[in-house]
């Protein structure tokens, strides 16, 4: 906006110019005087603020690394003055996403022609996806309130908030795994053949894996590295129909986060881990994906119309040649949670989290849907899959830690249909 | 800190623009116990605001400071009152009434400068603690800086419009300064609280604060210094009409001193004020050189006027210009002797449009400069600065014995027929008046007999020349008039001299005049002869029968000089000059109806009138005012004549539906709703509608009742019915008009755009758009911001 003169700066102007002209006509210079300061006042003010006017390039660095939602996001916002004049002192509101919570304000220096200032803020992200930093409006404080002068600055960034991820045990993962490749592997695989490389002692390593003779010749202890004989697949289906979640919807974003963390801990303990959604069958999914490739999928994720068999034939082919296939789904459709069934190949282990929507919406609910989750699970649980019923406060790696840790198949909540196969 | 500061300010604002008070008392004792006062309420004031509380709060107790700071110094000031003065018995209200009376008593009888009295003094201290307290609360407590300075120019203007010259810059600067600094200092609060505004927004630099608002302070201060200075030199570089061609009949000071110890404040020249004005400002200068070719030069006079009422000497309103001197001097007789005169001015800082000429003048050179003689005022009017001039005159030569028949009344047979304003004497003083100049004058008959014999009178012991007047004298309770005043306290300058002497000289039937002008001044060594500020003189014209206008010199001879001699042949009269009475042709005119008119001294011009300049001041800062509205009107005034012009052209049906419809149109765009395009009336309500906001059913139904007459009168046969459309298009405009904040109402109101010739053509208004086919797109909605 350009520089207005505000209510009072019209008055003063309009003031100002009859004084001087009443003070000249009665011939009274002191009257004069009085008028020429009104008058001079606001002239000098819109003078001033074209003359200072900001001409300022604005850049905004994420100075801590990943985002996730839930945590807290620094920002470096650094202005440049472009112009070749100094700019005056300016008053600035950076407007922010409203996810990301109220607009930040500071004052800006004056900056000479090239000069930059770095303001540092934060946010706290509390929803996931791709939020915008800025614009940056500044606004020009006439001392004596005479003009208004405010503008946008162009250039927004955006910070990209990841899905919240729950750590979970590594050992509920790995628990069963020793004993039982069939189940869930344990994180570091199979015992293979082991490798000649070896690495630096760390804390909890067993001392028998101690290679004592390059630890003789390094002169610290060195433990044998164990290189995986071979990579085991994991097949994570998110269920994304809008038919069941909406947005902003509470039980989706568990999905998601569950769905995250499930990723990022497959990912960590060595997992090749397959992403199915709806908006990845026709790209994407064959591939195995990164930890930090699937958060920024899961970040932008959102409920959609899915072809819900082909959705199951994907993740069927997927896990085709064995592996862990995970599966985290609403609960509204019988006959795609059957199909979602049908994915786990015999032997291989499955893991089907239902999500009792309705529970999400914080209203109790009936029995009798209540009832009707379970059973939907019961689906699964029956045809050999791990499960669990989740409901709105269920606690992911409690969830997901009940589930892997037994064999048989709980709706890990405190609710009282407990389901066994 | 913010807040000690604003209350700093408000006091030295309040002290500076009360300052020049001083120029009206003759010492300024009220300063520094106003000082105190306003240093208490601010000390108070800045506390209370520091510790934020309640506004009301903090202004009764800043009242009750001023209360008491009122009151300490009432008690203060009846200690000093005169013995005789009965004491109050109660401490309080009863002292503020004594000293209130007491002061305005002094401001009606004394003339500027008054003597400070306790009253006086009481008054002006409380006048400016009342001041201060007002700017204060407003400014300050209530945080509407602009407001606040609604006092502060009252005052300013009245001081500069009345002491009748520019005042010294620091006045201006000072208070402007203080002003400026209020309103930098609380308009930071906005800088201030950015980080920590009520709109949840949240500070992310809170080490930035203190460096915002160093540096918006330092804009402030250089903004303030740049507009400072600019307002300084406007004026300066701005010619100013002369303060006697608006203000007619006021504005000017008394002809005696202009300096700190002017005369009578009453005494107010309108045409003289140029002089006074002029002179006052340069006090220490020359105000004119001259050489002379006669070792004694005669007065220098500017002007002369005739209407004296109300203890006031007026300027004439009867002017009689003349682009020559008159061939003689009225009056004149053939076989008076003269002596030629010749002054050659090298330096004149008496402003145009007025000369300051010897009497008699027969021949003036002004170089290009025209002039123009008024024949009714005997006085020079130029058109433009005159730097040197020469002028000759005639002189009356007091060596040779006059003619005989000179001043014998009625000896003069061309003497012109004189309207009463030479002959009224002043009716309220006239009783004294006449029994004193009866007395004096005993039974003399001549006219240079009664005029020396009244000079004589006003030159002897009995009077003392001063440039302070008496204290007020009561008369059956009432203060006496001015020149009652001098006559019976015998102590005043040469305005109360001359006043009192053309009093007595009408009362005797002789037409007297007062002159203006200055005493010849100070002989230097260079021969040459300057004129300073205090020679600023009055004195008593005459007109004798032979003589014509006549200067005559009541001033005792330490201020005036010798007085003049007019020898006349020896006669019985017991002046001191041998004046001769002549026979007289007539009856001497003794007309009690004319000469009546009782004189009055004129302590007067002066003196009299401490109301009237009261009432002066009030008038002048009234018009100013007044002149400030008329101003205001301007805008809306086009704006209105610009709205209903098509109304007023309208002669048919369809005409004027149309002129409702710019109207309409004219009017919405001043309250900030943009014209619709070059649309049909359907689209245009659908514009307005829409722009309007559409939520008031009885806009949207008025203005479909506007647009189908409009769209009737446009495209039907038989035309549009033009019933209600002017009622209909005053609610619409109503009913936006209130939606409107006050501020923006305001503007509107004072500025309409509809005033200014640029952005007035409206599209979708007139013949033009007659013809055009309902444009398919509309054009986009345009609601200009209501800011």
């Amino acid at each position: 906006m350009r520089p207005r003169l505000t209510a009072r700066g019209h008055g003063f102007l309009a003031l100002g110019v009859a004084t001087v002209v009443v003070g000249a006509s009665l011939g009274f210079p002191d009257v004069t005087r009085i008028g020429a300061l009104l008058a001079v006042l606001p002239a000098l003010a819109m003078l001033l603020a074209w003359l200072g006017r900001p001409r300022l390039a604005v850049t905004r660095q994420i100075t801590t690394g990943l985002a996730f939602s839930g945590h807290r996001v620094g920002v470096a916002l650094v202005v440049t003055a472009a112009g070749r004049r100094r700019s005056a002192p300016l008053l600035a509101e950076e407007r922010l996403d409203r996810r990301l919570g109220p607009p930040r304000r500071c004052h800006l220096p004056r900056l000479r022609a090239g000069a930059q200032v770095i303001v540092p803020y934060d946010v706290q992200a509390q929803t996931r996806g791709r939020h915008v930093l800025g614009p940056l409006a500044v606004f020009q404080h006439d001392p004596f309130g005479l003009i208004s002068s405010g503008q946008w600055l162009s250039g927004t960034s955006e910070v990209l908030v990841l899905p919240r991820v729950v750590p979970l045990e590594r050992q509920a993962a790995g628990a069963g795994g020793q004993r039982n490749d069939g189940v869930i592997a344990p994180a570091m695989g199979t015992r293979g053949e082991d490798d000649v490389t070896v690495r630096d002692y760390r804390a909890g390593d067993e001392i028998r894996r101690v290679h004592w003779a390059s630890t003789a010749r390094r002169g610290e202890l060195m433990v044998r590295q164990e290189e995986q004989p071979r990579q085991r697949r994991a097949v994570v289906v998110l269920d994304t129909r809008d038919t069941v979640f909406g947005l902003p919807d509470d039980a989706f974003e568990w999905a998601v986060s569950a769905t995250a963390s499930v990723i990022d801990h497959l990912d960590r303990s060595g997992w090749m881990v397959h992403l199915v959604t709806a908006d990845r069958l026709d790209d994407g999914a064959e591939r195995p994906v990164s930890s930090q490739d699937a958060l920024r999928h899961l970040a932008l994720i959102e409920p959609r119309r899915g072809d819900e068999p082909r959705l199951a034939s994907v993740a069927r082919g997927l896990a085709e040649s064995g592996g862990l296939v995970v599966v985290i789904a609403g609960d509204d459709d019988p006959e795609h949670i059957g199909r979602l069934t049908a994915v786990r190949r015999p032997g291989a282990t499955g893991v089907m989290l239902v999500l009792a929507t309705q529970s999400f919406d914080g209203t109790s609910v009936p029995e009798a849907t209540d009832a009707e989750s379970a059973a939907l699970l019961r689906m699964s649980t029956d045809a050999g899959w791990r499960g669990a019923l989740v409901r709105r406060g269920d606690d992911i790696a409690q969830v997901w830690r009940e589930t892997v840790s037994t064999s048989a198949v709980s709706v890990p909540s405190s609710a009282p249909a407990a389901v066994r196969s | 800190m913010r807040r000690w500061a604003e209350s700093l300010l408000v006091p030295i604002a309040v002290m500076a623009v009360t300052w020049p008070l001083a120029w009206f008392t003759t010492d300024a004792s009220w300063r520094w116990p106003s000082a105190a006062v306003l240093a208490a309420m601010a000390l108070t004031g800045a506390t209370l605001r520091s510790l934020r509380r309640p506004r009301w709060q903090t202004i009764a107790i800043q009242t009750a400071v001023m209360l008491a700071g009122i009151a300490v110094v009432a008690s203060r000031l009846v200690d000093d009152l005169p013995p005789d003065v009965e004491r109050p018995g109660v401490w309080g209200v009863r002292h503020a009434v004594e000293l209130v009376a007491g002061g305005i008593e002094t401001i009606q009888t004394y003339a500027v400068p008054a003597p400070v009295t306790p009253g006086l003094l009481f008054v002006v201290l409380a006048g400016i603690v009342v001041l201060a307290w007002c700017v204060e609360t407003v400014a300050l407590t209530l945080r509407r800086p602009v407001l606040g300075a609604l006092p502060l120019l009252a005052v300013a203007v009245a001081t500069a419009s009345n002491t009748g010259r520019p005042l010294a810059p620091w006045y201006f600067l000072i208070t402007a300064a203080a002003w400026l600094g209020v309103l930098a200092l609380q308009n930071l609060e906005r800088v201030h609280h950015w980080l920590g505004t009520p709109t949840g927004a949240q500070p992310i630099d809170p080490t930035g604060v203190r460096t915002g608002v160093r540096q918006h302070l330092n804009l402030a201060q250089h903004t303030a210094a740049v507009a400072l200075v600019a307002a300084l030199a406007l004026p300066w570089a701005l010619p100013h009409l002369p303060p006697a061609a608006l203000v007619g009949g006021f504005g000017g000071v008394g002809s005696e001193r202009s300096g700190s110890a002017s005369g009578s404040g009453s005494v107010r020249f309108t045409d003289t004020l140029d002089v006074a004005a002029d002179l006052a400002d340069r006090s220490d200068a020359p105000v004119i050189r001259y050489s002379s070719e006669l070792a004694a030069p005669p007065p220098l006079r500017v002007l002369t006027t005739s209407s004296y009422a109300d203890g006031q000497w007026r300027p004439d309103a009867v002017s009689q210009l003349s682009d020559a001197l008159p061939p003689e001097p009225e009056g004149l007789g053939e076989d008076v002797p003269l002596r030629d005169g010749r002054i050659t001015v090298m330096e004149n800082n008496v402003a145009a449009p007025q000369l300051a000429v010897p009497p008699l003048a027969v021949a003036i050179d002004l170089g290009r400069t025209s002039w123009a003689y008024d024949l009714a005022i005997d006085a020079v009017s130029v058109d433009g600065a005159v730097d040197d001039y020469e002028v000759d005159y005639a002189q009356i030569d007091v060596r040779e014995t006059l003619p005989a028949g000179v001043g014998d009344p009625g000896s003069d047979p061309d003497r012109p027929r004189f309207d009463d304003a030479v002959l009224d004497v002043d009716p309220v003083s006239e009783l004294m008046v006449r029994d004193l100049a009866d007395q004096i004058v005993g039974d003399a008959t001549n006219q240079i007999e009664i005029a020396q014999a009244l000079q004589g009178f006003f030159r002897g012991p009995t009077f003392t020349y001063s440039l302070t007047l008496a204290p007020p004298v009561q008369e059956s309770g009432e203060p006496l008039d001015p020149i009652s005043h001098f006559l019976v306290t015998r102590q005043g300058y040469c305005t109360q001299f001359a006043t009192a002497m053309v009093m007595m000289a009408r009362s005797q039937g002789i037409p007297a005049r007062l002159a203006l002008g200055f005493l010849p001044g100070e002989p230097q060594d260079d021969g040459s002869w300057t004129v300073v500020a205090s020679n600023a003189h009055a004195w008593p014209e005459l007109y004798i029968d032979g003589l014509g206008w006549t200067r005559f010199e009541p001033t005792p001879a330490e201020q005036a000089g010798a007085a003049p001699a007019y020898p006349i042949p020896q006669s019985d009269s017991d002046v001191a000059e041998t004046p001769e009475t002549q026979a007289p042709e007539e009856v001497p005119e003794d007309d009690p109806d004319v000469s009546d008119a009782a004189s009055d001294d004129d302590s007067g011009s002066g003196a009299t009138d401490s109301s009237t300049a009261l009432w002066t001041a009030l008038g002048r800062a009234l018009l100013v005012v007044a002149a400030l509205a008329l101003l205001l009107t301007v805008a809306p005034a086009i704006g209105w004549w610009y709205r209903s012009g098509p109304r007023r052209r309208a002669r048919t049906s369809a005409e004027r539906i149309e002129a409702h419809w710019h109207a309409l149109v004219a009017g919405l765009r001043d309250l900030g709703v943009g014209a619709p395009g070059a649309i049909t009336p359907r689209q245009a309500h659908a514009h307005y509608v829409a722009a309007l906001g559409g939520d008031d059913p009885v806009v949207t139904t008025t203005l479909a009742r506007i647009t189908g007459a409009l769209e009737d009168t446009r495209y039907a046969a038989g035309g549009g019915d033009e019933a209600g459309v002017a009622e209909a298009v005053q609610t619409v405009l109503r009913r936006h008009r209130r939606t409107l904040g006050r501020a923006r109402r305001l503007r509107v109101a004072l500025l309409p755009r509809s005033a200014w010739p640029i952005g007035r053509s409206i599209p979708g208004t007139g013949a033009s758009d007659r013809q055009e086919p309902p444009s398919s797109t509309m054009s986009p909605l345009r609601v200009e911001a209501t800011g």
